[in-house]
């Protein structure tokens, strides 16, 4: 059935421009969302992974020193 | 805020630490083995296990998927755990997924050099271990899943989306490549054929690049380059774009690996666009990594882990430029099929993937286990060793392409090719091979001096296995940042999420599939075009098993210098009962897909028996084994049944017959050669291999002549 559907279309290739239109439209919106990010979030995200190293680097020292 | 105490565990990441290791040495030992049989190939020491065509594949999945694989899942279960502030969800899991996955890459390491595979480039392994393959990989996905929604962190840190769009997007390029319908416990046909498999072989084959070698290792470097810089990325913003317009485009590319085949057109451009595109989101992640290390250039001079990072950052931008600059027509024109394409793959294999893994090793290890790490001189030297170990092996290799193709290309004055004879241009570039395993080889000795390190650093400290940590829980309260809500609550939703980078992903596979699959019109048929009789089926599967194709095009493009070489360009509707499709990516020798008729029988055996009394310098290896292994007649049946079950036009019942008329063909070709004075038995595989061979390309050469 879908085959019949896909076959009755006269040019394969708009799906190409399809695509295209697609890719630009979330590319629009991705941007946008970026853009509006709240400053606090990000600078939060930013240091997520830094944040254990301290914790870490704290808990090697001290290792250490029981060591 | 009351803390939770809790632990992370370091056992798991440390098993897969040893297993990339252990299984990198093999698999770059292989590689190296591979280098030297281009120019030496008796160094297959007369083995047909250890012959090029079944164990290139052998290196390619040992390195992708043992070496790289095992990195990613010591990556992601080390930092998966710390960005959720978590332990893993289950040690369990953990440990099915590691123990499953190592068994996998054993089975392959059995199985490649016996020549049971499918043909299909980076997915060669067989039905049985795909579907092990899948089962272990949803391990994988429950446990991190799992670990992501008990997570203690609100916030799902940008390293997690990258491990998620890798999880959810090899799962469907995996099962949908993978479709294949068993003759036996180690043989099976998959239901796609020709053109349709090419589209998805490749659309797997590229997507396993994006997927497997870089949208992991991006998370990898998302996670461990601030962690190694001790400072943020660069630019958060930079990494929400990086990753959606990355995991979008990626999967609409795969056509640029079929250029100028018998691929439909639209298809092929749609490929090359997308791929213009993807140098933006590529180079956008490039300089996010980079450009963390603002400030901090100082450090990078006295510390090797940044060292190997920012050459390995590098690399990566370096081929996702070259990337798209060989999918756009014309330059694809001179490079495609020639060393070209291992240069480029290897910049980003060694540079890119191997130089991540090593600068992560280096900063992972001495974590683990609570110390410094032995010796940054070593380090210092396995960076230098291994960076000139690219260096000599890409450079030769792009300028061997280079020449091979223009060699190819080349017309007299008279409008002849002036370099007839294959083998010419093959010898031309052999100065380039040799130079290109000792590259190789610098390289693989950068490996010893890494695991020497390592072991001495392990030794210097005690492996902490259970990492105490604390953290508060994940309370849900109402988000106090106001602006840009939709991505955010997002982004706490891991289910949500996941699905949405599925959809995401799905659109571009299904525009560039679904038309494929379906539509007539993009299979042009060719009456004349008949299906394999059962010896030319057993011969072809004989090419299978001997990797072939790994060496060998079966497509001749519709450019003049290679219908003069080859003959009459390849067309869509001649490969309609080729399950799987044999095109090949590198043309080692020459394309064979108008073989058939172009010289005799008794060539063809002499040629096996050794190449060299043919062809003086040839480097294809000897086949002596076809010689004395007997041709398996009691699958043809089960052979001809599963080939009608997937649309060839076998009649009803011809099963039965099927070997009668096997015999019959395998006669009439061992009677020719006894005339020309080599008394063979016909049950032979040779016979059945030389079959395949005079079939190739025949069905529209009578009434489209070629002459050669």
């Amino acid at each position: 059935m879908i085959s019949k559907y896909l076959s009755s279309l006269e040019d394969i290739s708009t799906f190409g421009i399809i695509g295209l239109v697609i890719f630009f439209g979330i590319f629009i919106l991705l941007l946008v969302w970026v853009i509006k990010l709240d400053k606090n979030y990000l600078a939060k995200m930013e240091n997520l992974p830094l944040e254990n190293q301290i914790e870490n680097n704290h808990k090697t020292e001290n290792k250490n020193e029981i060591e | 805020m009351q803390v939770e105490k809790f632990s992370y565990d370091n056992q798991i990441v440390k098993q897969f630490t040893i297993a990339a290791l252990v299984f990198g040495i093999v698999g770059m030992l292989v590689g190296l083995i591979l280098a030297i049989q281009l120019y030496m190939p008796e160094l297959n020491l007369g083995l047909q296990y250890i012959t090029f065509g079944r164990i290139r594949p052998l290196h390619t999945n040992a390195v992708i998927f043992a070496f790289v694989g095992n990195i990613i899942f010591a990556g992601v279960y080390y930092s998966l755990q710390r960005v959720c502030k978590t332990r893993m969800f289950s040690g369990l899991l953990s440990q099915i997924h590691f123990w499953g996955w190592q068994t996998i890459i054993v089975l392959a390491a059995l199985s490649l050099p016996l020549g049971i595979t499918t043909g299909k480039e980076y997915a060669e392994l067989e039905w049985p271990i795909d579907l092990m393959i899948a089962v272990v990989w949803l391990t994988f996905g429950a446990n991190m899943f799992g670990t992501i929604i008990k997570r203690r962190e609100k916030h799902m840190y940008v390293a997690i989306w990258f491990y998620i769009a890798t999880f959810v997007t090899i799962t469907i390029l995996h099962v949908v490549n993978s479709i294949e319908i068993p003759v036996s416990l180690i043989k099976s046909y998959p239901i796609y054929a020709g053109v349709q498999d090419a589209l998805t072989q490749w659309w797997y084959g590229h997507n396993a690049v994006a997927f497997f070698l870089t949208t992991p290792y991006l998370g990898l470097m998302y996670y461990f380059l601030p962690k190694a810089a001790n400072r943020p990325v660069y630019s958060y913003r930079l990494s929400i774009l990086h990753f959606w317009a990355l995991i979008f485009l990626y999967i609409w590319a795969g056509p640029h690996h079929l250029l100028y085949t018998a691929l439909p057109d639209w298809a092929q451009s749609l490929g090359t666009v997308f791929s213009v595109m993807l140098i933006a989101p590529s180079w956008g992640g490039m300089l996010n990594g980079l450009l963390t290390l603002r400030g901090a250039w100082d450090r990078v001079r006295d510390n090797p882990i940044l060292k190997f990072m920012v050459v390995a950052v590098t690399a990566y931008g370096m081929s996702t430029f070259e990337g798209p600059m060989l999918s756009l027509k014309n330059f694809n024109a001179i490079t495609h099929y020639t060393d070209w394409t291992i240069a480029h793959a290897h910049i980003g294999a060694l540079g890119w993937n191997g130089f991540l893994s090593f600068g992560l090793l280096y900063w992972l290890i001495p974590k683990m286990w609570g110390t410094e790490l032995y010796s940054k001189k070593l380090a210092n030297l396995h960076f230098w060793v291994g960076t000139l170990g690219i260096v000599f092996y890409a450079i030769p290799l792009y300028w061997a392409g280079l020449t091979q193709s223009l060699m190819w290309k080349q017309f007299t004055p008279l409008g002849i090719l002036q370099y007839p004879n294959f083998l010419e241009t093959v010898l031309q570039i052999i100065p380039m091979y040799i130079l290109r395993s000792i590259g190789g080889l610098l390289y693989f000795a950068g490996i010893f001096l890494c695991v020497y390190n390592l072991m001495k650093t392990a030794k210097l400290g005690t492996f902490i296995k259970n990492e105490e940590a604390e953290a508060a829980p994940y309370i849900k309260e109402k988000d106090q940042m106001k602006r840009g809500l939709i991505h955010r609550w997002l982004e706490k939703r891991p289910a949500q999420f996941a699905l949405l980078a599925l959809v995401v992903v799905l659109i571009g596979g299904l525009v560039e599939l679904i038309p494929t699959y379906l539509v007539k019109s993009n299979i042009p048929t060719i009456a004349s075009v008949k299906p394999y009789t059962p010896l030319e089926l057993q011969g072809r599967d004989i090419y299978i098993r001997e990797g072939c194709n790994t060496c060998h095009s079966q497509m001749v493009r519709p450019f003049r210098s290679e219908t003069e070489r080859y003959g009459e360009y390849s067309k869509v509707g001649e490969f309609v009962y080729d399950h799987p499709f044999l095109w090949g990516s590198k043309r080692t020798g020459p394309d064979l897909h108008r073989e058939g008729g172009k010289y005799s029988n008794l060539w063809h055996y002499l040629h096996f028996e050794d190449p060299r009394q043919m062809s003086p310098g040839s480097i294809m290896p000897p086949y002596p084994w076809l010689f004395t292994q007997s041709i398996d007649t009691s699958i043809t049946p089960a052979k001809i049944n599963v080939m009608r079950s997937i649309g060839v036009p076998y009649e009803q019942g011809y099963e039965d017959f099927a070997n009668q008329d096997l015999m019959k063909q395998a006669n009439i070709i061992a009677d020719d050669l006894l005339n020309n004075g080599v008394p063979t038995e016909p049950d032979k595989e040779v016979i059945a291999l030389i079959a395949y061979l005079q079939r190739l390309g025949t069905d529209i050469k009578g009434n489209q002549t070629v002459n050669k």
